[in-house]
């Protein structure tokens, strides 16, 4: 081994990975389903904030032209009172993405810091916490609410807590396992090493390391907030009338579908795409970030 | 001379991009004969696992085979059908690779494993190939091999598992085998015997064995010819004797000087460690056990001076990482003392501790693991400041800048993420970040251990150099003999959680007093030349 070295020593640099860093996000957004579920989450978020100025008003009788099917006046047809569904869906949006939006973040916040708690105290604390998520996925959904709304009564607060609060079982238990992974590696030991207090260590290091793939579990947990508003709503638990969501729609176009099955047809309609929307984007991100782990 | 019995000639291998094929393998010439063993040398990401790979025609996508010709016993690898190849891999050519863990089915019993292998190119019976399986496991070397075939991975040793991995490879008499880094993951001792292993294979079966390795020295024992590596281009081929006698090109010689063998000068500290103000570390009796039985730390002492480095060297699962982190403050023994600067670390509140670490630092063996995927390199190194400096935003900036001189790295790599480096500037990274705060005592655990022999010569240079400018000092530990040899003066060996010796590296290697240090004194592979070691 000699001091002097050779040219031929120098250590050059890796050629930088094509699909390094800030690559990941341009990779995930020019995915066709990405772009496509955007596209449709993009609609259904602009209908419900400019309703208000360019749509007929959701509320507006026209009785003699009740269960009409989809017109240029009426692109979605209107109810039984001969209000304008288009309206009314939009309107409807608002509350069901509102809801939804609300709760997927309660559910990341509460999951995020349970999960969390569980993975960096280890131990019984972890035990507890644990069983009482798996309880709470144990519990049928319906039944879970029913108690709620009967405790809490189902005005929007509470529909949001009560929904969020639900989901919150299953992203405990990602956000456990996410830090726990990341607390078993390596350059967590060296940063213990080095002196970096265990809190900072915790949320300056670990929580950042983790939030793509809980990213990823809330566009999912949005997709199932939207589902279970509208189960609740369509059940009688959720929205409660005259406020309309999606599935309070879903629910009077049921009763009436001899009459019209637009009616029900396009509150339906528009919950599948939502569904499916989110639940590509969730799943795309995990493609994203798995290919790029790997 | 004989047809050789693997012909590479012109071989191009790129990988496919967005929109271009960017070149990885640049015509790469190879011929290997029946029964011959050839060495290919060179650092990672050379081309020469993927060249191996192509052989096999298992070169993973998006890389392509982009020209040239592999022929293996006059057929043309290209053209074979993938049926053929089925036939080819495992009848013909087989591979061992440097996990063993991970290319075994860990809920299957080597048993089953080995019988799938022996049954995928013969007709013969199960019964038939289970008894073929246990002659197998007993040629290669695992002990009692009637009883073992019903185990599991995880039940045998690394070592033994790759035995394992070589009666798998061995199943159906191949002409050509093809390792690589076979012994790698494994400790110094069991490189030697799995060594000696597939030279014992090749001469009784008449094998040809591939073998990749970025270590000079292993390959000149092991290999009759050596082609080296290097970006993608072959740069030096021939026999293993003329080549190490005089390289032609300075790559090769970078290689052989990298090697560390018992031959070296050791390296010797500018300043005097000075044992004045008592030991700067000083560990008494110190055990620490894992569940009921497993006695990690076994009643250790040891005392390192300031400014010295001390050797602590022994096989993976001997304890070394958990008394370097017991002496780091990191864990607590259950009984015995560990002072640093004459304070127990015990008596310390968490806080006092945690204030206290800006004195002791460790280096860690992963070089790109211990750092943190999502943070740029300025960032890495600048949190040991934010966390125990009030400085500001400017100083804090300097200082980093000052830091990645001291370790030869330069500022252009600031903005970049761990991945966008090479294992060696990662090493460098997390020296730069172990150093921030000034400490005195240093752990180095397995810091080179993970880097190539090149790589590990220059962090070894700058290692030495820091003790020099800065004063540190250094508890060197390593499984490698050689180079805590290199490293330091003093040198304890430890085994099964005990420290078997410790004394001055002369008197050590003068007249081992346990058997176990012979063993690692015997395995330290040196340069040789028709078995003849060179002094270098």
């Amino acid at each position: 081994m000699t001091a002097s070295s050779p040219p031929v020593l120098l250590e050059e640099p890796p050629a930088l990975p094509e699909d390094s860093g800030p690559g990941l996000l341009r990779r995930y957004l020019t995915r066709p389903p990405v772009i496509a579920a955007l596209v449709v989450i993009g609609v259904l978020v602009i209908m419900a904030v400019i309703a208000p100025w360019v749509l007929h008003s959701p509320t507006a009788l026209d009785v003699p032209d009740r269960f009409a099917p989809p017109s240029g006046a009426h692109p979605f047809g209107t109810d039984e009172l001969g209000r304008d569904l288009l309206s009314r869906v939009a309107y409807a949006g608002r509350l069901s993405l509102g809801i939804a939006f609300g709760a997927t973040v309660f559910a990341m916040v509460l999951g995020t810091v349970w999960g969390m708690a569980a993975a960096a105290r280890g131990g019984w604390v972890d035990e507890v916490l644990m069983r009482i998520a798996e309880a709470g996925m144990a519990i049928p959904i319906i039944l879970f609410a029913l108690v709620f709304v009967a405790a809490f009564g189902a005005d929007l607060v509470a529909m949001t807590l009560i929904t969020g609060f639900l989901m919150s079982f299953l992203t405990a238990r990602i956000a456990r396992s996410a830090v726990l992974s990341e607390l078993k590696s390596e350059y967590v030991h060296g940063l213990t090493a080095v002196g970096v207090p265990r809190m900072r260590i915790l949320f300056g290091e670990v929580l950042p390391n983790t939030l793509p793939s809980l990213l990823a579990q809330s566009s999912l947990n949005l997709a199932t907030s939207v589902m279970l508003e509208a189960t609740l709503s369509f059940v009688g638990l959720g929205v409660q009338p005259p406020a309309a969501s999606w599935g309070t729609m879903l629910q009077n176009g049921y009763s009436h579908l001899y009459e019209s099955i637009w009616y029900p047809l396009m509150p339906a309609l528009v919950i599948v795409l939502a569904i499916a929307a989110l639940n590509t984007l969730g799943s795309e991100l995990q493609v994203v970030l798995h290919r790029s782990a790997s | 001379m004989t047809e050789p019995l693997l012909r590479i000639s012109e071989l191009r291998i790129g990988v496919r991009t967005a929109n271009a094929v960017r070149p990885l393998v640049e015509g790469v010439d190879l011929a290997i004969e029946p029964g011959q063993r050839a060495a290919l040398v060179g650092e990672s990401g050379s081309g020469k696992t993927l060249t191996a790979l192509s052989v096999m025609r298992l070169n993973p996508p998006p890389t392509l085979v982009t020209g040239g010709r592999i022929e293996l016993a006059s057929k043309d690898i290209a053209t074979a059908t993938e049926r053929d190849m089925v036939g080819l891999r495992g009848a013909e050519m087989a591979m061992i690779y440097q996990d063993p863990l991970s290319s075994l089915n860990p809920v299957r019993t080597v048993g089953h494993q080995l019988v799938e292998a022996i049954r995928a190119h013969t007709t013969i019976r199960a019964r038939a190939a289970k008894r073929r399986a246990v002659d197998l496991l007993g040629e290669v070397g695992v002990p009692d091999p009637v009883t073992r075939i019903d185990d599991y991975p995880h039940q045998f040793s690394g070592g033994m598992r790759q035995r394992v991995m070589i009666a798998m490879a061995v199943s159906c008499s191949p002409s050509l085998l093809i390792a690589d880094e076979p012994t790698t993951a494994l400790d110094v001792t069991t490189q030697a015997r799995i060594l000696d292993l597939l030279v014992d294979l090749s001469d009784q079966r008449g094998m040809a064995v591939l073998f990749i390795t970025h270590d000079l020295a292993i390959a000149s024992g092991f290999c009759e010819r050596i082609n080296v590596m290097r970006h993608g281009k072959l740069v030096e081929h021939g026999k293993m004797g003329t080549v190490l006698a005089a390289p032609a090109h300075p790559y090769t010689r970078t290689l052989l000087d990298a090697v560390i063998t018992l031959d070296a000068q050791p390296r010797t500290a500018a300043v005097e460690p000075s044992d004045a103000d008592g030991p700067l570390v000083e560990a008494r009796d110190v055990v620490r056990t894992f569940g009921r039985s497993v006695r990690a730390v076994d009643g250790v002492s040891l005392s390192i001076p300031r400014g010295g480095t001390f050797g602590l060297v022994g096989e993976s699962g001997s304890g070394k990482s958990t008394l370097a982190g017991l002496l780091l403050g990191l864990d607590r023994p259950e009984s015995g003392s560990v002072r640093f600067a004459g304070t127990e670390l015990a008596t310390l509140s968490r806080e006092a501790l945690r204030a206290r670490r800006r004195h002791m630092q460790v280096v860690l063996q992963d070089p790109i693991g211990s750092l943190n995927r999502r943070k740029t390199v300025a960032q890495i190194v600048a949190l040991p400041l934010a966390v125990h400096d009030r400085m500001s935003r400017a100083r804090r900036r300097d200082r980093v800048a000052e830091l990645l001189d001291l370790v030869r790295l330069p500022k252009a790599l600031l903005g970049r993420y761990p991945r966008e480096l090479s294992g060696g500037q990662c090493q460098r990274v997390n020296i730069a970040r172990a150093i921030a705060l000034k400490p005195d005592f240093l752990v180095l655990d397995e810091a080179v251990s993970a880097v190539d022999v090149v790589i590990q010569a220059q962090i070894l240079d700058l290692l030495g150099d820091l003790q020099d400018e800065l004063g540190l000092t250094y508890l060197f530990v390593s499984h490698d003999l050689a180079v805590v040899r290199y490293m330091a003066p003093t040198i304890a060996v430890m085994y099964r959680g005990r420290i078997v010796e410790q004394g001055d590296r002369a008197d050590i290697f003068r007249n081992p007093a346990h058997e176990y240090t012979r063993q690692l004194i015997d395995a330290i592979p040196a340069v040789e030349l028709d078995g003849e070691r060179v002094r270098r």
